[in-house]
């Protein structure tokens, strides 16, 4: 009965101790910005006209890198805002719309969360291994049997600090998570409607 | 006990290997619309072509593909390497039908989990999911 008790015990801390996760959402709502920003060729513009591509010149390309980085087990949610950067590269290029706004993910690394996972879970089973070793060794010393506790002692220690150590580096292992995201596009700017005529002309 | 000691390195060998990360396909991940033959606009659209009958943002579920109505466009990717046939864009650009005014893109997700159990199994997956509304 105690044995199936310690079992059953044994059993829910390792489930408990076992099980890590990670999880790195990297989110981006719809851009508050003063000037059309489109993932595809036409936009909408202000105004709200479509503007299709032979009424407008590329006056810049523009490629920049993101990175969303999380804790290592932990679930982390991050919103991306690229106002800032959209709003330097357009007024730099005198522009007046985005076009082509393209997202690559470059990688996604998930940091140090294998690695950590395993070498606690593994740390974790030796060291319960070790601690059920300890109390079978001390339940062999209670009664009189001393060659057999010394061993049961002896190696449950062993198993309990080498877990306990294990589990230790497992949590110094704390890379973070993070996507590397890379955001590229066309600055463009309408044309004049006299000239715009003039082209369809 | 030298012998118990000297399983450790081999368990431990096994237990890390077990944990490696399977490769993802990056090329269902990218956001690419540059062939949308109608405007897609990743900015808020205040005063646009009259919204009209707009169809409601979709949500979009790895595995389910674009067969079922107003679906997902989601990538996902586990130790068995189950995966959506198509990207994401791929999927927005193949709702684009000849009615389509412009489209207006919600939201942008990009979501990473990991998860490692005892034993070695595990879960990864990598999604990316847009939000998306048809104006006419």
């Amino acid at each position: 009965m105690k044995g199936r008790a310690l079992g059953l015990v044994l059993a829910a801390a390792l489930t408990s101790v076992g099980c890590y996760s990670t999880s790195n959402v990297a989110r981006m709502p719809p851009l508050e910005t003063s000037y059309p920003v489109s993932a595809s060729p036409s936009y909408v513009s202000v105004d709200g006209t479509i503007v299709d591509p032979s009424e407008y010149r590329v006056v810049d390309s523009f490629g920049f890198e993101r990175q969303v980085a999380g804790p290592r087990h932990t679930d982390s949610d991050t919103t991306l805002h690229l106002e800032p950067d959209l709003d330097r590269i357009v007024h730099k290029a005198h522009g007046d719309a985005v076009t082509q706004l393209k997202v690559d993910v470059i990688d996604y690394d998930p940091g140090s969360h294998q690695v950590s996972a395993g070498l606690k879970q593994i740390g974790w089973m030796f060291s319960l291994s070790g601690a059920c070793g300890l109390a079978l060794g001390g339940a062999m010393a209670a009664n009189h049997d001393s060659d057999n506790a010394t061993g049961a002692l002896a190696a449950g220690g062993a198993f309990a600090a080498l877990g306990l150590t294990t589990v230790l580096i497992g949590s110094l292992l704390s890379s973070p998570a993070h996507w590397r995201l890379w955001f590229s596009g066309h600055v463009v700017q309408r044309n004049e409607p006299a000239a715009a005529s003039l082209g369809a002309q | 006990m030298g012998s118990l000691a000297g399983c450790f390195p081999i368990v431990l060998a096994v237990t890390l290997a077990a944990c490696a990360t399977p490769a993802f396909s990056r090329d269902l991940l990218v956001l690419d619309l540059t062939r949308a033959p109608v405007p897609v606009m990743i900015s808020q659209v205040k005063r646009g072509p009259r919204p009209g009958a707009a169809r409601v943002a979709n949500e979009f579920t790895d595995p389910t593909p674009a067969t079922e109505p107003d679906t997902i466009f989601t990538y996902g990717q586990n130790y068995t390497l189950e995966r959506s046939r198509f990207g994401a864009s791929e999927q927005l650009l193949r709702r684009i039908g000849s009615d389509t005014g412009w489209v207006q893109i919600g939201e942008i997700v990009f979501s990473a989990s990991d998860s490692s159990q005892l034993g070695g199994s595990g879960h990864t997956r990598r999604e990316l999911s847009l939000q998306s509304a048809e104006r006419q």
